[in-house]
C-alpha cells in the first residue's frame, strides 16, 4: 500500500472529533428520549452558538435570529422522539434550523436565500469559516479578546496538562491515544484534561463576566 | 460544586462518560447552576483554540419557558408522569384490570346467547324453533346492565343484540327460503334492559 493511500486509511482530526461528538450527542439524545429535558439543556447550550451562526446568515436581525433560533430548538426537541440516529444528531438539528428559518422568511413575505442553505450542507457546515459572515465588528473583538485570554492560560499551564488538552482539543484525538502518547493510564488522561479545563475557565471567568 | 462532577462533565464533552457518570452530572444539573455555565466554558474554549465561532446569548431560558408549558415528548417517561403513575389509587388500579373483564362478560354473555339458540332447536320440528329461555337471559343482562356496566358498554352490548338478531332473522329467512340450514327457525329473542 502506498503511503498516500495508507494516510488517507488513517482517520483524520475531524473524524476523531465527530466520532467524539456523535458519541457525546447520542449519549444526551437517549436521555432526552428517555424524558430527561436536562439533557437537551446541555446539547442547546453545546450547539446553539452554530445555530445562531447558521440562521444569522439569512435572518439578519438579531432579534429574530436568536427568536427563529430558539424555535428551531423547540422544534427538535418536539422532534426527538422519532430521531433514531440514522444520521449525526448536529446534520439532523441543522435542516431543522434551515426548514425553520426557510419557514420564517417565507411566513414574512422576504425572499429565501438560494445559496448556502441547503440541508445537504450540514455535515460541513462546522467547518466552514463562511458562517462569520454575520459577525459584528464588537463580537469579532470580543472573541479575539477572549482567545487571547484563553492561548495565554494555556501557556501558563504545566506542560504535561498542556500536552493533554492540546492533543484533545486541537489534534482531537480520544483519550485512549493520547493515554499512549502520554504513556500515562487513561484516568490520568482524564484528569489533565479537566485540570487544564478547570484552570483555563478560571482565567476566562473575569473577562466573561466583564463582557455580560 | 464537586470536581467528580465537573470531571465528569468534561469526559461527557469528549464522549468519553459513562452511563452513571452522565446520569449524575444531569442530577445535579438542576442543583448546580454553574455546572451547566462550565459546560458552556468548556465549548467556548474548544471553540476559540479551534478558531470557531462562538456566541454569548442563552437561549436556553427561553426555551424552557416555551417547553415548560408543554408535556414531554411522547414515548418518553417523564419522571412526573411517572410520580403520579405512582401515586395512583388503589381504585384506578382496580379500573384498570376491571374494564377489560366487562368487556370479556359482555362477549361471553352474547356467546351465550348465540349457544343457547342452537342447542335449544329441536331436530324433529320440521321448522325447528329455538326456544332461549328468555328468563335467563335477561336476568344475564340484568347483571350486566346494572350499575356494573358504563354508557359505552351498554351501547356495545345493544350493538352486538342488534347484530345478533339481525343475523338471527336472516338466517330464518334463509332456511325458509330452502328449509336446509343449520339454523332452520329461531325465534328472535328481544332483549330488555332490566328496569323497562
Amino acid at each position: 500500500m502506498s503511503n498516500v493511500a495508507f494516510a488517507l486509511q488513517q482517520p483524520t482530526i475531524m473524524d476523531h472529533r465527530m466520532s467524539d461528538n456523535q458519541q457525546t450527542d447520542q449519549q444526551l439524545v437517549s436521555r432526552v428520549q428517555k424524558g430527561d429535558r436536562r439533557a437537551f439543556d446541555l446539547l442547546v447550550i453545546k450547539y446553539q452558538p452554530k445555530i445562531l451562526s447558521l440562521i444569522g446568515r439569512f435572518v439578519f436581525d438579531t432579534s429574530e435570529c436568536q427568536d427563529v433560533s430558539q424555535e428551531a430548538f423547540i422544534k427538535a426537541y418536539r422532534a426527538l422522539p422519532n430521531f433514531r440516529g440514522d444520521s449525526q444528531f448536529y446534520t439532523w438539528l441543522y435542516r431543522i434550523a434551515v426548514n425553520t428559518a426557510k419557514n420564517y422568511l417565507v411566513s414574512r413575505g422576504r425572499k429565501t436565500p438560494t445559496q448556502g442553505i441547503d440541508p445537504e450542507d450540514a455535515e460541513h457546515f462546522s467547518e466552514e469559516t463562511s458562517f462569520r459572515d454575520n459577525a459584528t465588528p464588537e463580537r469579532i473583538l470580543q472573541r479575539d479578546r477572549l482567545k487571547e485570554v484563553v492561548f495565554a492560560a494555556i501557556a501558563e499551564l504545566p506542560e504535561e496538562l498542556r500536552i493533554a488538552v492540546s492533543l484533545r482539543e486541537l489534534d482531537g484525538m480520544s483519550y485512549d491515544e493520547i493515554a499512549e502518547v502520554m504513556d500515562c493510564p487513561i484516568g490520568t488522561v482524564r484528569s489533565r484534561i479537566f485540570r487544564a479545563r478547570e484552570a483555563i475557565e478560571k482565567k476566562m471567568q473575569p473577562y466573561l463576566e466583564a463582557s455580560a | 460544586m464537586s470536581d467528580r462532577n465537573k470531571e465528569s462533565l468534561s469526559a461527557l464533552m469528549d464522549g468519553e462518560a459513562d452511563e452513571l457518570e452522565i446520569r449524575r452530572v444531569l442530577n445535579q444539573l438542576d442543583k448546580d447552576d454553574e455546572l451547566s455555565d462550565s459546560w458552556k466554558n468548556y465549548h467556548l474554549m474548544g471553540s476559540l483554540m479551534r478558531d470557531e465561532d462562538f456566541d454569548s446569548i442563552d437561549l436556553t431560558p427561553g426555551i424552557n419557558s416555551v417547553l415548560d408549558g408543554e408535556l414531554a415528548p411522547s414515548g418518553a417517561v417523564d419522571a412526573s408522569a411517572l410520580k403520579s403513575l405512582e401515586g395512583s389509587t388503589t381504585k384506578d388500579k382496580a379500573s384498570a384490570w376491571y374494564k377489560p373483564l366487562t368487556s370479556v362478560a359482555v362477549a361471553a354473555s352474547v356467546t351465550l346467547a348465540v349457544l343457547l339458540s342452537v342447542q335449544s332447536i329441536e331436530p324433529n320440528e320440521g321448522l325447528g324453533l329455538a326456544d332461549v329461555n328468555l328468563n335467563s337471559l335477561q336476568s344475564q343482562q340484568g347483571e350486566l346492565t346494572t350499575s356494573t356496566l358504563s354508557l359505552e358498554e351498554q351501547q356495545q352490548l345493544e350493538s352486538a343484540q342488534q347484530q345478533l338478531q339481525e343475523y338471527v332473522l336472516q338466517r330464518s329467512s334463509d332456511v325458509n327460503e330452502d328449509n336446509k340450514g343449520v339454523l332452520p327457525f329461531a325465534r328472535v329473542v328481544e332483549f330488555q334492559t332490566q328496569g323497562q
